[in-house]
């Protein structure tokens, strides 16, 4: 049997890019102890990444795992038949394999979900394997007679299908909710109405083209995408990027988590049926969009990025006034916050909703602020530090009790969080270039940050051009979705908008 | 007239016995013309005694004690004419309907049950001493465990038939110890005769008391009155629809009947408290069954616990006329006596009617689950619109029956202020509060037998391939619903003829207290009246004033404020008619340029919606049983997961099993009891043979220093 | 009741339509002379065409990313945003005070969802124009659509439009509802509201993602508040 690498040696191995994973490869009947060993180290199961290197070859099934301050680990395990499913243990491993099998047609025992998935039977044969070399034809073959998941048997049950076309303006998600009426007994998520396809559009681009794609996986935080795709591809290049560019990619970066809390805050406070504090939060969610939109020149922050550093940049003194405005908001979300937390009818909304317990948390993989607010410390910008967070760390911001109310608190709590951030960025800006040239090179590695939603990692493999030839994006919304079930089973049918907006999910991001 | 019960009772004698000689068919199609037969005359001699022209027919003299008879009182020929109309529907409904039930030979045995059981409620109501009438109640007791015995083979059914069996022989057991000491006391088993005596010379005030809590009890268990129940809502759906229609309908009126006999022809002593006890417990059985109504899904069960709720409005409304009639209002004693058997009228139209189109429903699906059916207003066109009526007419909503008698009691109850003391004002307004949240929940209830039964999607294939019963079911129902009509429509009407029923028994003609006698019918309008009615507030002239007698209006001065009620549902009705016959023309031609579009439903999106993406009628309830946790106290849902592997649910499991509220705080605590007792005394008998030894040895010594001592 | 008054206390100015600038409307690359004829294969959606020593910038498929700006040819920015287009007639005048939209979501990223969400906010206040977003596609005049079209959301979308009682109009947002996008050509998209879907277009509007402004004057153009800049 394979052996896992010390922690003590990996530690070792740190460098200034760890993106490159410390490979070990296992055959199939190995992967389950080796699997239990890494939990028993305390591994952290961040995705699973399928990868055909030839055409008609098998297909490598690259388990990523993370643990502080180490380099990587990628278990190794070629597909060639059928592998067994790590889900009995990891249970976050559930999507992610659903995920392989339909696009790479992976096999794995023991899993008892697999099929209608990403390519929905609604509009696709079974078997297609999109991802695979060669491509079989991919033309859609509509059906009409997709049946629901239904495992609820009581008096009187039935099933509540709600979206994909939502009553608002919201993301395409399709929910069905076993009922008797009054209560979820159980919800089934359907994702990938959305899905784009992005991974297969990536094989083949240039790391600058790859870019602009990845930033559109999902508009809000286009530059946390931005930052994971062109970090992985940089560690690639072995060169670093300049130390002005990392600081405003930490700026920029944390501008946009601001923004993204901003926004989770107003859609929950939105579905609590506060439409005034729900507006403001809105408005200041606008003045922060403004305000990307004069210094960076795109109001999602589209363009800004790119593989070597920044498209643009930006004076000091901009930098300075920006900060000084971000504060300002937050000085107006802060007051609205404080009325909101003694406002009793919006607390009773929020409190005890949506429970997930700790251990739960972490057994279907959260990650992100709303793992944090059930007491998973888990911060790739803390325990992978990355361009300027090496310097600069952001504080610890948890909660206990895993409610709606406590994914709030920690939702208000980062977002001042990471305005301090950018004070301290800002007040030590460094001087020179934003950009440097990056001279391609082929390899494998993973590019991770902690988007606003939570960890996202991309695993990318170049050929020796430069040109991307498989691309996996494990992104945070992904991993959260999954908990949704959790969240929602027991609950009350008039909670359950409430606990979808307490998560502040983006649909685009997970269904890529 | 005694030609009349002779030939009665000789059709039904040689009918049930043709029924059985002829091949099942033929018996059959015999039993719809003796049927007929039976009511048109049980019909005749009904009006013919309601017309007090019946006279006493001796039976058998018992030496010593006076002569049996058979003597149909002004006051049980209401309940006979009732008998006769339902039977008449069910009779006709009953060819038709059992073709779907059971073997031929038990269809027969069922259908001489029917018509001789119709023969024994006749004679009970006739009976005219203690002797006859018991022992023809226990005969009807029988017949009526015969009923529900249908579906022998099944055991929920046969042991919800032995429930009701010996719920019925308890009952029976303390109304035999209630009037032995009335024949004691008046050494005669005459009815009359004890009548008599009792008002010239009261049993002593302890045992009248006795008397009437036994009485109470014992009618009580037949009519569903709280807490003695629990067997009413098993037994009445297990019989077959017919059945079920004769047992609600007919069968629980003879309870109501038996209290009146007791409490007010018998043992009549004016105390407040026992009107005001069957009062709080009618209003209480009504709050129950109507909980239990707005949230069981299976049809029939659910118009068993409104049975219940019914007969405890019925109830209510006698115990605030005994409680008036104790404190000497005897105008406002009438108001209620006339709300009580209006109540107890509707519910032997209505109740039977639902009943029968539950059965329609029963052949059409082969279901009574409200949660798989849904839908057949589309199918089953008739039977939806009978079942619409009926529906609205069990739900107090005008223009049909239920509003006017569920209006009534309101009413009543609101005149507790002429009580003058506070514990009665009191237990008035509690029931007043759990009449009208019944009344409320009623409509809940009917919203969602109607909506989940014949709106919205079949939920089932057998509810999307229903079809109307054929015509003789029909007409059945029909009959039923243009009473219903009639009775909701005319009820000033009735109303005066109701009085008179209960005038028969009470002595003043009530209906004047209600329908002033310048309304009654060929009374002109006098100048004061219209002046009285404007005082009232009434925007209506002297010239338009509304036809004599179709207004119900009640006034009395209390300290200076007019306590005053006025209702006229006739008017109503013309006025709902008018209204929606100008909204129809309305829209006909100020929207005349609207076009409808015919789109599928909107889905949200999804390709198809699941088979079972339709609300069920346990959805619908989840709310009432959440609101009431404290009476259905809905047991905590059980959720059996299995898991195909780890973290993986492959099916939830949910299981309720709620108790009956009436089980959970009497029943079962005192079974327990019961058998604790049992138990106990069982350890002295199955002893081991050491302990026998023992018993024998000490007895002996016992003996021994007994005889040596002595 | 304490939030109302407060709200009328502190009320947010909604900006005018005209209020354009780097905030509300960053920018987009506007049609320059290009004497040395750079290559245009840089656009990485192909959205820039070379007519008479121009370089041209077809708006439908730029997804300002703003490269052509910042690297040579270094087209001039120009504060602003690429007017509606009205391709048929706008509703009639009933509809001018009142008119409800249903907003689908196609496979968009987010960030046109979300300038739709910000049009419902305050800053934007659609309401004042008498335009409200409505739960169902049985109220609804405008279907919006955003996103590149996924196979997924195809029936849905389907059905959506034809849930839409006539007289109806739709308004394609942003550069994936338009051409695909950047997603032009992925096996698992449309490549926007292609024709062959069935849903005619009748107005659309250009941007990735079009500042809310520019949806605005769309939904004005189609509802004949305002008359069409670009009329095509």
């Amino acid at each position: 049997m394979a052996e896992i690498p010390s922690l003590q040696s990996l530690r070792g191995r740190v460098q200034a890019l760890a993106g490159v994973p410390v490979s070990v490869a296992a055959p199939p009947e190995h992967l389950l102890p080796l699997t239990q060993v890494l939990m028993r180290q305390g591994w952290w199961f961040i995705g699973l990444a399928p990868d055909q290197e030839e055409p008609g070859a098998p297909t490598r099934l690259r388990y990523l795992w993370q643990h502080d301050e180490a380099p990587w680990l990628c278990l190794d395990v070629t597909a060639d038949g059928d592998v067994p499913s790590i889900t009995g243990d990891v249970y976050a491993a559930d999507w992610p394999e659903r995920e392989a099998e339909d696009l790479f047609g992976v096999r794995f025992s023991g899993h008892p979900v697999l099929g209608n998935f990403v390519l929905h039977d609604e509009v696709w044969a079974e078997n297609l394997e999109p991802m695979r070399e060669p491509v079989r034809p991919l033309t859609p073959e509509p059906r009409m007679d997709v049946e629901r998941p239904s495992i609820v048997t009581a008096p009187g049950r039935f099933a509540f299908p709600i979206g994909p076309v939502f009553s608002g303006v919201e993301e395409s998600v399709e929910l069905t909710i076993e009922t008797v009426g009054e209560e979820v007994v159980y919800p089934h998520v359907r994702l990938f109405y959305k899905y784009r396809g992005i991974e297969r559009m990536l094989t083949g681009r240039t790391g600058a083209d790859a870019v602009l794609l990845a930033e559109r996986v999902n508009g809000p935080s286009a530059f946390a995408h931005a930052t994971a795709l062109s970090q992985a591809l940089e560690s690639l290049c072995l060169r670093e990027v300049p130390a002005r560019a990392y600081a405003l990619r930490l700026l920029f970066a944390e501008l946009e988590r601001v923004r993204s809390h901003i926004r989770s805050l107003s859609h929950t406070v939105e579905s609590t049926g506060l439409s005034l504090p729900a507006n403001w939060l809105i408005a200041a969610e606008e003045s922060l969009l403004q305000l990307s939109g004069e210094v960076a020149g795109h109001r999602y922050l589209f363009g800004l990025n790119t593989v070597g550093g920044l498209t643009l940049d930006v004076p000091d003194e901009a930098l300075a006034s920006m900060v000084k405005r971000v504060g300002r908001v937050l000085d107006q979300v802060d007051a609205l916050y404080e009325r909101l937390t003694f406002d009793n009818s919006f607390l009773d909304r929020l409190e005890e909703v949506g429970s997930i317990a700790p251990g739960r948390a972490r057994l279907v993989g959260m990650v992100g602020p709303v793992a944090r607010a059930s007491a998973v410390d888990r911060d790739v910008r803390r325990h992978q530090p990355y361009g300027a967070y090496r310097r600069t760390v952001p504080r610890p911001v948890t909660a206990e009790e895993g409610d709606g109310y406590a994914r709030f608190r920690v939702f208000h709590e980062e977002a001042r969080a990471a305005f301090s951030l950018m004070e301290e960025a800002v007040a030590h800006l460094p001087a020179g270039p934003v950009r440097v040239a990056m001279e391609p090179r082929g390899g494998t590695a993973v590019g991770a940050v902690e988007a606003p939603g939570g960890t996202l990692a991309y695993y990318v493999r170049t050929g020796g051009d430069g040109t991307i030839r498989r691309c996996h994006i494990m992104p945070p919304n992904f991993a959260n979705w999954h908990a949704v079930t959790d969240a929602l089973r027991g609950s009350a049918f008039q909670d359950v908008p409430i606990i979808l907006a307490t998560f502040g999910f983006a649909v685009a991001d997970a269904d890529r | 007239m005694n030609s009349v019960a002779a030939a009665f009772l000789g059709l039904t004698a040689a009918g049930s016995a043709a029924i059985l000689a002829l091949p099942p068919d033929a018996g059959k199609r015999a039993s719809l013309g003796i049927g007929l037969g039976q009511a048109a005359l049980l019909v005749l001699y009904s009006v013919g005694a309601l017309a007090g022209r019946a006279s006493p027919i001796a039976l058998w003299a018992i030496p010593g004690w006076g002569l049996m008879t058979l003597h149909l009182s002004v006051f049980a020929a209401f309940f006979t004419l009732l008998e006769a109309i339902v039977y008449g529907a069910v009779f006709v409904f009953s060819p038709g309907y059992l073709t779907h039930a059971g073997t031929p030979r038990r269809v027969k045995v069922y259908l001489v049950v029917l018509h001789l059981l119709m023969a024994v409620i006749a004679l009970v109501l006739a009976a005219g001493d203690v002797v006859s009438f018991l022992v023809l109640w226990e005969v009807m007791s029988i017949l009526a465990y015969l009923l529900v015995l249908f579906r022998e083979t099944d055991v929920a059914a046969s042991r919800a038939a032995y429930l009701m069996f010996g719920a019925s022989e308890a009952g029976f057991l303390a109304v035999v110890a209630a009037f032995v000491p009335l024949a004691l006391h008046a050494h005669g088993i005459s009815f009359g005769t004890i009548a008599r005596s009792t008002r010239v010379h009261p049993l002593a005030p302890g045992l009248s008391d006795a008397v009437f809590l036994l009485s109470l009890f014992g009618f009580g268990v037949k009519t569903g009155l709280f807490p003695t129940m629990s067997w009413l809502p098993r037994a009445h759906p297990e019989a077959p629809a017919n059945g079920s229609a004769v047992l609600s309908g007919i069968i629980l009126n003879l309870g109501v009947y038996g209290i009146v006999l007791t409490a007010v022809v018998l043992n009549p002593v004016p105390e407040l408290w026992r009107g005001l006890l069957i009062l709080v417990l009618g209003s209480i059985t009504a709050l129950v069954g109507v909980l239990y109504a707005a949230t069981d899904t299976h049809l029939k069960r659910l118009l068993a616990h409104s049975s219940v709720e019914n007969l405890g409005l019925v109830l209510t409304a006698l115990g605030a006329a005994l409680t008036f009639e104790a404190a000497r209002l005897p105008l406002l004693a009438g108001i209620g006596w006339i709300a009580c058997l209006y109540q107890l009228l509707n519910h032997s139209m209505y109740k039977p009617l639902l009943f029968l189109g539950a059965g329609s429903i029963d052949i059409a699906t082969g279901s009574l689950d409200a949660d798989h059916l849904g839908g057949l207003g589309r199918t089953m066109r008739w039977t939806s619109l009978f079942m619409l009526a009926g529906a609205l007419a069990i739900a107090a909503l005008p223009p049909l029956n239920g509003f006017v008698s569920e209006w009534l009691i309101l009413q009543t109850l609101l005149r507790s202020v002429s009580l003058h003391h506070p514990l009665p004002e009191a237990l008035f307004a509690l029931s007043g509060v759990l009449v009208a949240l019944t009344a409320g929940l009623s409509v809940t209830a009917f919203v969602r037998f109607y909506g989940m039964t014949f709106l919205g999607r079949p939920r089932s294939v057998a509810a999307a391939q229903a079809r109307d019963p054929a015509p003789s079911l029909r007409w059945a129902m029909g009959l039923l619903v243009l009473l219903c009509l009639f009775l909701g429509l005319a009820p000033t009407y009735v109303a005066a003829g109701l009085g008179r029923i209960a005038g028969s028994i009470t002595g003043a003609p009530s209906s004047r207290a209600l329908i002033p006698p310048f309304f009654n019918p060929g009374h002109v309008l006098l100048p004061a009246f219209v002046a009285q009615f404007h005082a009232l507030g009434a925007q209506i002239g002297g010239a338009i004033l509304p036809a004599p007698g179709l207004v119900f209006l009640h006034q009395t001065v209390k300290g200076g404020a007019h306590v005053v009620f006025a209702m006229a549902p006739t008017y109503l009705a013309v006025a709902l008619c008018v209204a929606i016959v100008l909204t129809a023309l309305a829209v006909r031609y100020l929207g005349g340029r609207m076009a409808v579009l015919h789109k599928p439903d909107w889905t949200g999106g999804i390709s198809h919606l699941p088979a079972t993406a339709f609300y069920t009628a346990t959805g619908f309830a989840t709310p009432i049983r959440a609101i009431f946790r404290v009476v259905l106290n809905p047991s905590r849902p059980l959720d059996v997961e299995e898991r195909l592997s780890n973290h993986f649910p492959s099916s939830i499991r949910r299981e309720v099993d709620d108790v009956y509220a009436v089980d959970r705080w009497f029943v079962n605590p005192a079974s327990r009891l019961v058998r604790a007792v049992a138990h106990f005394l069982a350890r002295l008998h199955r002893g081991s043979v050491n302990a026998y030894v023992a018993y024998v040895l000490a007895t002996l010594l016992l003996v021994l220093l007994v005889v040596r001592l002595g | 009741m304490s939030w109302v008054y407060s709200g009328l206390r502190r009320p947010v100015e909604a900006v005018s339509a005209e209020a354009v600038g780097r905030g509300t409307t960053p920018g987009r690359p506007v049609s320059a002379p290009d004497p040395l004829r750079t290559p245009l294969n840089m656009c990485p959606t192909d959205a820039l065409r070379s007519e008479n020593d121009r370089v041209v910038v077809d708006y439908p498929r730029c997804i300002n990313c703003l490269r052509c700006v910042r690297e040579p040819p270094s087209l001039p920015v120009e504060v602003g945003y690429e007017p509606a287009r009205l391709l048929t007639e706008p509703l009639a005048a009933a509809f001018r005070h009142s008119v409800h939209v249903r907003v689908v979501d196609a496979g968009d990223c987010g960030a046109c969802l979300n300038e739709i969400r910000q049009l419902t906010g305050p800053v934007y206040s659609l309401h004042r124009f008498g335009v409200y977003v409505t739960p169902t596609p049985r109220d609804a005049d405008v279907l919006v659509v955003v996103g590149p079209v996924t196979r997924a959301m195809e029936g849905a979308l389907m059905a959506t439009y034809d849930a839409l009682p006539d007289p109806k109009r739709v308004l394609a947002v942003g550069a994936c509802a338009l051409s695909g996008g950047i997603f032009r050509g992925s096996f698992a998209v449309r490549d926007g509201l292609v024709p062959s879907l069935g849903i005619p277009v009748d107005a659309m509007v250009a941007g990735c993602p079009p500042p809310p402004l520019a949806i605005l004057e769309a939904l004005l153009v189609l509802t004949g508040q305002v008359a069409a800049g670009g009329r095509s």
